[in-house]
Formats: structure tokens, C-alpha cells, sequence
């Protein structure tokens, strides 16, 4: 099961300051905070050749799997 | 307990071991949440992919992050006995958050130069973190280790020597069984036929984290493999 969580109220300080003193750690990490894709994960089960013959495809190509069946679906629904 | 896997450096395996150390937990009969911290979002697929695994222990799954795992974790620790953080790879607002909150870090290192150099920079984060969270225990042990040879060894020695980490005396070692099952949606522990020492070598781990009974001497997880064969 894999719940998306919403945002929530902040949880009560543990104790005073501590709040304002974890945002300002959290806040000083070095890689950016991930943006919000709007992508959803979806798990198919496939053909093992069908899966084959798309992975020779994406690798004529030099792309992953993953953007091969993108841009396959894409042209698929733009007909 | 709220047990964040974690390190700064990305392909150290830390999402197979959350979700791993998480299926273990609810083997054994606890609530286990496990959060995906990752923005590569691999340990919510794993659970999605788990969801139609036969045999697979359930435990809940949610994708959090930054500053909201912080947020949340109020409600989240009084709903559930174990909660397992996948996060890091990088020094992200996730995982500063995770350490706000978490009980204990587990920090896997592969026994390779390049990934023990970056661990001076995730001690050094678990000491900040420890101004904010002071219970917050740190350990560290080697995955993706070799199944023979020194460099185990060498790679502990390694770890012995960052401030503020213990180091568990136990490894996992590189084994085809880990993959193969994570991607199935499951744990070595699920899946048939038992690799026996795979299963033995994640066991220690999860029995050194939540119960910290550990030895001083290192001993990896190969050879303790024929103590306790296939008992669990």
C-alpha cells in the first residue's frame, strides 16, 4: 500500500526554539529539495519479449525504457 | 523506533536495505511504516510492486519530503511501532529532516575508497543534527561488501574512525539474491530458494540496529552465516 501523504500542521515544538533551530538546519542542505513532478508510478506486467524488443528499441536510440515507452505513448496518442 | 537509512552518497544500496529492514520488521509481527524520503521514489515502488507479491509481509508505505517528515512524524510515531526512513544520496532537506527526528541512523557503506571519503561529511551532519536530536544514535556497516579478500577489513578500519558512528562489525555482502528479490517486491527473507547467507547477513543487521547486541571484533556476515542457517 503506498499512501501519498498531504501537508499537515506542524507537530508541537519539543522545546522552545528547537523548531526554528531544525527549519534552519533542514533549510541549510547543499542539494535542492525535490520539485514536485506530477508523475504518478504505475507497475504493469509485460511480455518478456515484448519487454526485449522495447529495451533493443530504447538502446538504438540511447534512451531508457522508460522514455522510449513516454515517447511511444506520446506519438501513439497525438494520431 | 525511527530508523533512518541514509548516507550523502548515492549507490551505497540504502533503499533494498530500508525496505529490507522494514519486510524483517513486519515479519516479526510489527507495524512497520516505511517512508520514502527519495525523490527517485524506488522504495515506493518496491511497495507498490510488493503489494502483489505472494507471501510478502505487509507494512505501509508512504512518500514524504523535506521539511514535512519533520512535520509529520508526530502522528506518524504514535500510529505506528517501527517506522524505517529511505533517504539521502544526497544532503537534502529530507534527510537533515529525518535526522531531526530519527532515533538512530543506519548508514551503509560500499568497501570502496570514493564511498568511505564521504564519510567525514555524513558524521559531520550527524554531529550537527545531534544539537537538535541529541539521543540520535549513529551506526554505520558495510553493504555490497566482498565476499572474500582485505578489503572488508580495511574498509572497517575505515569506518572505526569516523567520529560519532559506530560501526557495526557485520556486513552485507554483494549477492545476486538481493536484487533478485527487491525486485520482485521482496525480502531475502521472502523469497524461495533461501539464499541462507544473504538471509543471515541482513538478520545481524536488523538484530545489531534494533536489539544492539554487537561484538567488538569484526566478523562479517559470511561467516556468521552457518551459525544460524536457516533457523528464521
Amino acid at each position: 500500500m503506498t499512501i501519498k501523504m498531504a501537508p499537515a500542521a506542524r507537530a508541537g515544538a519539543a522545546k522552545p526554539g528547537n523548531d526554528e533551530r531544525a527549519e534552519a538546519f533542514i533549510a541549510g542542505a547543499r542539494a535542492p529539495a525535490a520539485a514536485p513532478t506530477g508523475k504518478t508510478v504505475v507497475n504493469s506486467r509485460w511480455d518478456a519479449e515484448l519487454l526485449r524488443q522495447i529495451d533493443q528499441a530504447a538502446k538504438k536510440q540511447g534512451i531508457s525504457r522508460t522514455a522510449w515507452l513516454h515517447v511511444a505513448a506520446a506519438e501513439k496518442l497525438a494520431r | 523506533m525511527i530508523l533512518c537509512v541514509a548516507h550523502i552518497k548515492g549507490g551505497v544500496g540504502k533503499t533494498l536495505v530500508a525496505a529490507s529492514i522494514a519486510a524483517v520488521l513486519a515479519q516479526r509481527g510489527r507495524d512497520v511504516l516505511l517512508i520514502d524520503a527519495d525523490d527517485q521514489g524506488s522504495a515506493a515502488t518496491f511497495a507498490e510492486i510488493r503489494a502483489d507479491a505472494p507471501g510478502a509481509a505487509a507494512f505501509a508505505t508512504v512518500q514524504l519530503y523535506g521539511a514535512a517528515i519533520r512535520q509529520q512524524m508526530k502522528a506518524l510515531r504514535e500510529k505506528y511501532e517501527e517506522i524505517v526512513i529511505d533517504v539521502g544520496g544526497r544532503d537534502t532537506g529530507s534527510l537533515r529532516a529525518a535526522l531531526t527526528v530519527a532515533d538512530g541512523i543506519a548508514i551503509p557503506f560500499v568497501p570502496r575508497s570514493v564511498d568511505l571519503w564521504a564519510g567525514a561529511k555524513i558524521a559531520e551532519l550527524v554531529s550537527e543534527a545531534r544539537d537538535l536530536n541529541e539521543g540520535l544514535r549513529a551506526y554505520s556497516f558495510l553493504n555490497m561488501a566482498d565476499a572474500q579478500g582485505h578489503d572488508n577489513a580495511d574498509a572497517f578500519a575505515a569506518l572505526k574512525a569516523m567520529p560519532g558512528i559506530t560501526p557495526l562489525p557485520l556486513a552485507i555482502v554483494r549477492r545476486k539474491a538481493f536484487p533478485n528479490a527487491f525486485s520482485g517486491g521482496l525480502c531475502v527473507t521472502e523469497q524461495t530458494p533461501r539464499d541462507a547467507k544473504a538471509v543471515e547477513e541482513l538478520l545481524s543487521i536488523v538484530d545489531a540496529l534494533y536489539a544492539q547486541e554487537v561484538g567488538d571484533d569484526y566478523q562479517d556476515g559470511a561467516r556468521r552465516a552457518g551459525r544460524r542457517g536457516q533457523a528464521r
